[in-house]
């Protein structure tokens, strides 16, 4: 798109609505949408507040899973639909609209964004356990067995890879793998709050009394003593064999873990290794918490563990800064609006692209920024077009289509700016992936992890807009 | 001796700067890129070739990268690395450290960008 003069707009320089804009890396957190809602609130706010992005990410996540049902889960993860072979992980506006008229930590307040300054092995605990709690969003789905293995995914990559960079055989692994997943489903569907007891119960065995053979335990005198204890007697029969099928599993993990499971174990890195650890592992893991001065016990972190409720509630206190709490006020709105639809509607790419860039540049001349649902592929591809014109296809993570690349997907980003160089008009892209400057040659970098590139080249990559109003 | 005077000329060309968190610290000079590395990892070392070696043989997936993931946290990730955050001055990015070697997750972004190009 061709330009004249040498306008130049940047909200992120002195006096703009994101003065100072906070250089961030979304590292191993799935939260681009969310890095992206920081933006826009950090912009629109009274004062321009620096809002804690994880707080917001753990927020949303807590209100998104009380709302979703499975069925809009699925969706969620095939991105609402369209295409369904790329994934996100949200929308800015579903989050902002969760996340309205809640009171959100300022960055500096927040006591996980503080943590993960202070130490390296206790920011890769953070940032994985914030991660697969993120992440994996076990309350969206219905756990049954015989889908486990799928919805567990990512979880069972990260395991088999950590049992093979362990040695372990290949049948080791498929064992391993499924007691995994058995004491998921076990955590899951039979430990609920009906069995409060019984899941105190599981987890003695599952990791604190690991020295001892879990068949043994649960065959025990003991273990009956204590089912009787806290169940009817109706009820001990109904879980008898579950029970021993457990108990298997325990003890095969109990043999293994003192030889090459010390190193599994240490490959898993997530706290819900305290699930399948020696003492001296777990308790490293729980030294991390205490030292910080979260001040849980061991028992207490195990709840956090195996309840997601629980979990939930461990993480919302840790964001104690009832003080300092930002209110995102009721009336501010947001606005999502699809861009693959006005390709459609478009006759030519001109007229396709002035569309969309005279929505893009009144709100920035408002200060305004603009949240884009784009493609990655432009990245390093000033010719990718995802978009076409006549057509409500967003082809990004196609196979097959032009420019398509392997491990390209939906990522949100925020246009920040716009300016006039050498008579083409571009625009300054805010990403979240730290400072550095990986793409195209002939994007200009910044200093703060954006870049400016063409306007078509960004329209032509854009599934949607979203901004505050 | 040559590639003793230019490996001692290239060292003397890249500035140290102490990058920290907390108590931790470690001295990180510039690549041509701009990424910050550690002194060893200025060409190439372990780290480094067993990044590429990674990349040769797997791809990262769109389930890898879900929620927009910086693919260089992936990647240092599927090394079973460690990611980091560090600063200097006022300058704070993240990077990828195994036995004392440390590469910023951009020279990492841009293995993943360049290859699946």
């Amino acid at each position: 798109m061709s330009c004249q003069g040498n306008t130049k707009s940047d909200l992120s320089a002195t006096g703009g609505s994101l003065s100072p804009l906070r250089v961030t890396n979304q590292n191993g957190l799935g939260i681009c949408h969310i890095e992206q809602l920081h933006k826009m609130l950090k912009a629109k706010l009274p004062g321009h507040p620096d809002l804690s992005r994880v707080q917001l990410a753990i927020a949303e996540k807590k209100m998104r899973d009380r709302e979703l049902t499975t069925k809009k889960a699925v969706r969620w993860k095939n991105a609402q639909g369209v295409g369904g072979t790329y994934i996100d992980a949200g929308n800015s506006c579903d989050a902002f609209n969760h996340l309205k008229s809640q009171k959100i930590c300022p960055a500096e307040a927040d006591r996980f964004e503080q943590l993960t300054k202070q130490n390296p092995d206790h920011q890769e605990k953070i940032i994985e356990t914030i991660s697969e709690y993120f992440d994996s969003r076990p309350n969206q789905f219905m756990w049954d067995f015989a889908s486990a293995s799928a919805h567990e995914g990512p979880i069972v990559t990260k395991l088999d890879e950590s049992f093979r960079a362990c040695s372990l055989s290949p049948v080791r692994v498929t064992q391993l793998r499924n007691h995994y997943l058995a004491h998921v489903y076990f955590v899951k569907t039979q430990l609920g709050s009906r069995y409060a007891g019984m899941k105190a119960s599981a987890e003695n065995l599952s990791h604190l009394n690991l020295a001892m053979e879990g068949a043994d335990y649960l065959q025990g005198k003991s273990y009956l003593k204590h089912l009787q204890s806290i169940l009817p007697a109706a009820e001990i029969g109904k879980d008898a064999p579950t029970s021993k099928a457990l108990a298997a599993q325990i003890t095969m993990a109990a043999r293994e873990m003192q030889s090459k499971e010390n190193c599994v174990m240490q490959n898993m890195k997530s706290f819900n290794n305290l699930y399948y650890c020696a003492p001296p592992l777990g308790k490293s893991a729980v030294d991390v918490i205490n030292l910080n001065s979260l001040g849980l016990s061991l028992r207490e972190i195990v709840n956090i563990l195996d309840g997601d409720r629980d979990r939930d509630k461990f993480f919302t206190e840790a964001f104690s800064c009832s003080t300092q709490k930002v209110l995102i006020p009721p009336q501010i709105n947001c606005r999502t609006e699809d861009i693959t639809q006005m390709a459609k509607d478009s006759r030519t790419e001109s007229e396709f692209h002035t569309k969309v860039d005279q929505k893009i540049e009144a709100k920035l001349k408002k200060g305004t920024p603009i949240g884009i649902s784009s493609c990655t592929r432009f990245f390093t591809n000033p010719n990718a077009k995802t978009n076409q014109v006549g057509s409500n296809t967003f082809t990004c993570g196609q196979a097959g289509s032009a420019g398509y690349k392997k491990g390209e997907g939906s990522h949100a980003v925020t246009i920040i700016g716009s300016r006039c160089q050498n008579g083409v008009k571009e625009y300054l892209v805010q990403n979240s992936w730290g400072p550095g400057c990986f793409y195209d040659k002939s994007f200009e970098c910044t200093k703060q992890g954006g870049f400016w590139a063409p306007v078509s080249t960004v329209i032509n990559n854009i599934r949607n807009i979203n901004y505050l109003e | 001796m040559l590639s003793f005077l230019s490996v001692l000329i290239f060292s003397f060309s890249a500035c140290a700067a102490p990058w920290s968190t907390g108590t931790y610290s470690v001295e990180l000079v510039q690549d041509k890129e701009g990424d910050w590395v550690s002194q060893s990892c200025l060409e190439s070392c372990a780290l480094d070739q067993k990044a590429r070696a990674y990349l040769k043989e797997n791809s990262l997936s769109a389930e890898d990268l879900e929620g927009g993931k910086s693919p260089g946290s992936v990647l240092c990730q599927k090394l079973a690395a460690k990611v980091i955050y560090l600063e200097q001055e006022k300058i704070s990015d993240a990077f990828c450290e195994q036995d004392k070697e440390v590469i910023s997750l951009a020279r990492f972004v841009r293995f993943v960008l360049a290859r699946e190009h």
